[in-house]
């Protein structure tokens, strides 16, 4: 089973909130997509992306000490091509700027709405079936 | 933060509620085929009781059955006569066929994705994971699926476009079909340059060999990671390969290159890159040829028409 999974799309998802991070886990296997590693703040993160390399990073903005801000711009040191979504539910131009101007590939805002999800999902992978 | 909390809990139920509509779905597929073997033990249950009901019947009611066809004969004898003398005006509707053929004259569609923007000369490194739950012949057809420039000429009326008389040229591998489509000039470099491996998940296009079934129902599945509108990797995942017949396995993997490559579906049911395939014949076509360089010519999200 690993050894099938390894080269599908991998991500890792990082929000304070476990609820999110689970049931965001499970949506995304139903997607195929595989998540490599889940995280609670913005400085495990770094750890994480240099540890498991993920293709897509789910990253929450408002978290408690390290925040997803850090974490961006983290990530962003490390590797600029890395590729990450940020999800908030910070609605205000300045958040949106900041997140840009970090490197943000894609925002998703919280509530989530399904076809923001899969708009995201399709984005980065495109997704082409055969019966 | 706590406002963020409500949203969090509005999320889950949103993402829980799409997960619960996709299972479904997944649940209605897969119990399908029970279905109907359900409606028809049913179905054959309801014709053994009504013969043995009626079995039952005949013998308790056979004195005043015989006694019913006395009368009821003569009134048949008529009512066949009268039937026999209309039977000349009346066609038998038991058994019709009917055949068709439509030439589109407008051409079929493909559509196009997006394309590999890799230097000229570069080789797209291919790999195939879990290569020995299949037995070697049928890895050598995984590669000659992608690498062969093998052709076979084919009637066109095979293909419904004509006439039997007139003929095509189709490619049995995406290696002589990419070079083809390379001879046309094109904005950016058509891949024509492979090499496979096995066992290894670093390449271009890793080809996934899974012994799992698809849980939405599909032969074969194509993923492509796309930034600044070019395919960054590619993957396609095989299902259930281990129980495919050759052919199967040939056209799946033909098909599913094929998006590796950026085409998505074309809208011709005879063609390989048809969503279902469908056709007898699943070699790559000249349109699937002048699709690729509609595409490498800058033409991503688009589609391209096949001219006949």
């Amino acid at each position: 089973m690993s050894q099938i999974f390894s080269s599908q799309i991998t991500a890792i998802i990082i929000d304070d909130d476990k609820g999110i991070t689970t049931v965001f886990r499970e949506y995304l296997q139903i997607h195929g997509i595989a998540t490599l590693g889940v995280g609670h703040d913005g400085k495990s993160v770094v750890e994480l992306y240099q540890k498991t390399k993920p293709d897509i990073v789910f990253l929450d903005v408002i978290m408690p000490d390290y925040d997803g801000f850090y974490g961006l711009e983290k990530i962003k040191q490390f590797d600029p091509n890395a590729r990450i979504i940020m999800v908030t539910a910070d609605l205000t131009q300045e958040t949106h700027d900041r997140l840009m101007s970090l490197g943000a590939n894609m925002i998703i805002h919280k509530p989530f709405e399904i076809e923001e999800i899969i708009m995201a999902l399709n984005r980065i992978t495109q997704l082409e079936v055969v019966n | 933060m706590k406002s963020e909390q409500v949203f969090d809990l509005e999320s889950q139920r949103v993402l829980l509620q799409d997960m619960n509509i996709r299972l479904k779905q997944s649940f209605q597929i897969a119990h399908q085929p029970l279905q109907k073997l359900e409606q028809q033990r049913y179905s054959h249950e309801s014709k053994t009781n009504s013969t043995y009901q009626n079995t039952l019947i005949s013998r308790k009611h056979r004195r005043r059955t015989f006694l019913g066809i006395l009368i009821i004969v003569p009134i048949l004898l008529v009512s066949v006569f009268s039937s026999d003398l209309t039977s000349s005006f009346v066609n038998d509707n038991d058994v019709m066929k009917s055949g068709y053929v439509i030439q589109n004259l407008k051409g079929d569609t493909i559509d196009t994705f997006h394309s590999w923007d890799i230097p000229k000369e570069r080789t797209l490194y291919i790999d195939i994971v879990n290569p020995t739950v299949i037995d070697n012949d049928k890895v050598q057809i995984i590669r000659d699926a992608i690498l062969s420039e093998k052709t076979v000429s084919l009637d066109d009326s095979l293909f419904h476009k004509a006439i039997s008389g007139s003929q095509s040229t189709y490619f049995l591998g995406w290696g002589g079909a990419l070079k083809q489509a390379s001879q046309t000039p094109t904005k950016f470099t058509i891949p024509t340059s492979f090499s496979i491996n096995e066992g290894s998940t670093n390449g271009d296009i890793t080809i996934i060999l899974s012994t799992l079934e698809s849980p939405d129902g599909y032969s074969g599945f194509t993923r492509s990671v796309v930034e600044n509108n070019q395919i960054l990797k590619s993957t396609i995942t095989i299902y259930k390969a281990d129980q495919l017949s050759s052919a199967e396995l040939e056209t799946i993997t033909r098909h599913e290159f094929g998006h590796a490559v950026g085409l998505i579906h074309s809208s011709d049911p005879y063609d390989l890159m048809h969503s279902t395939i469908e056709t007898n014949y699943p070699f790559i076509s000249n349109c699937d040829i002048s699709a690729i360089t509609h595409l490498y010519d800058g033409n991503a999200n688009d589609k391209a028409v096949c001219e006949i």
